[in-house]
C-alpha cells in the first residue's frame, strides 16, 4: 500500500500504452479471427499461421514487461499471463483441427472471439476504471 | 477546537457511501454481464462437443480457455472492488481532513 499526500493507493495507476497496446492485440486478433472464417484448406491451418501466433505472443509479452514495470499493478499482470495462455491454448486448439485436415468450425471460432473478447474487455474495463481514478 | 467524534464518523460515512453508490452498480452490471457471456460459451461447447464438432482433446483446451476468461474477468471484478475501496477510503479521510488539522494545528492528514 502506498500513501501519497495522505491518499492510500493500492492500484497502480491509468498506463496509457497498456491500454493501446491491449485494443491493438485485439484488432489483430479479431483479423486473425475473421480471416480464418473466410479461408478454405490449406491456408486456413495452423501452420499457414505460424507468424500471426509468433507476434502474437510477442506483443503479449512486450505488454508484459511494460505492466511488471508499473508499481501496484498485479492484477493487470496476472490478467495478461491469462491472455497468454490463452494464445497458447488456441494455438493448440488450431494444431489439433489441422490433424482432421479441416478449418475451425464457425462455433469454435466463435468460441474464441466470445472468449477472448471477455479477456480483452476485462483488462481494458479495469485499466479504464483506473484512469477514471486519476484526479 | 475538540473533535466530535460523532460528527467526524457521520461525515466520513456519508462520504464513503457516497463513493459506493456511485461506483457499485457499475461494477455489478459489467459482472452480471460477462457472467452470462461465461455461461453462454461453456453452453457452446457442450453444444459442440454434443454434435461431434470438436474432439476431447479439443473440448479439455476450450474449457482451460474458458477458466482463464473467467479468472481475468474475476480480476477485473476485484481490481475494481480495490479502487473503489481506495476512493471511499480518501473520500473519507478528505471529508475531515480540514477538521482535524484545524483542532490540531498541523497538517496531520
Amino acid at each position: 500500500m502506498l500513501f501519497s499526500a495522505c491518499n492510500v493507493k493500492w492500484v497502480s495507476e491509468y498506463d496509457e500504452q497498456i491500454d493501446q497496446g491491449v485494443t491493438q492485440l485485439h484488432r489483430k486478433i479479431e483479423t486473425f479471427l475473421t480471416t480464418l472464417e473466410q479461408q478454405q484448406i490449406p491456408k486456413c491451418l495452423s501452420t499457414e499461421h505460424v507468424l500471426f501466433y509468433r507476434q502474437s505472443l510477442v506483443d503479449v509479452r512486450a505488454l508484459k514487461i511494460r505492466a511488471k514495470a508499473i508499481p501496484n499493478n498485479d492484477i493487470t499482470l496476472q490478467q495478461l499471463d491469462l491472455l497468454e495462455e490463452n494464445l497458447s491454448l488456441m494455438n493448440k486448439l488450431h494444431e489439433t483441427q489441422d490433424s482432421s485436415n479441416s478449418c475451425m468450425q464457425a462455433g469454435m471460432i466463435s468460441f474464441n472471439r466470445s472468449n477472448f473478447e471477455s479477456i480483452f474487455t476485462a483488462i481494458l474495463k479495469f485499466e479504464l476504471a483506473k484512469k477514471r481514478q486519476v484526479k | 477546537m475538540s473533535l466530535n467524534l460523532e460528527q467526524l464518523s457521520q461525515a466520513m460515512l456519508t462520504a464513503a457511501k457516497g463513493q459506493v453508490a456511485e461506483n457499485w452498480p457499475q461494477i455489478k452490471t459489467y459482472a452480471k454481464q460477462e457472467a452470462k457471456k461465461l455461461a453462454e460459451n461453456l453452453v457452446l461447447i457442450e453444444k459442440l462437443k454434443l454434435t461431434q464438432e470438436i474432439s476431447d482433446e479439443q473440448a479439455k483446451l476450450m474449457h482451460q480457455m474458458q477458466r482463464n476468461a473467467t479468472q481475468a474477468v474475476l480480476l477485473s471484478v476485484q481490481g475494481m472492488t480495490e479502487l473503489m475501496a481506495e476512493q471511499v477510503l480518501n473520500a473519507a479521510l478528505d471529508a475531515v481532513k480540514e477538521t482535524v488539522n484545524t483542532a490540531l494545528n498541523f497538517t496531520l492528514l
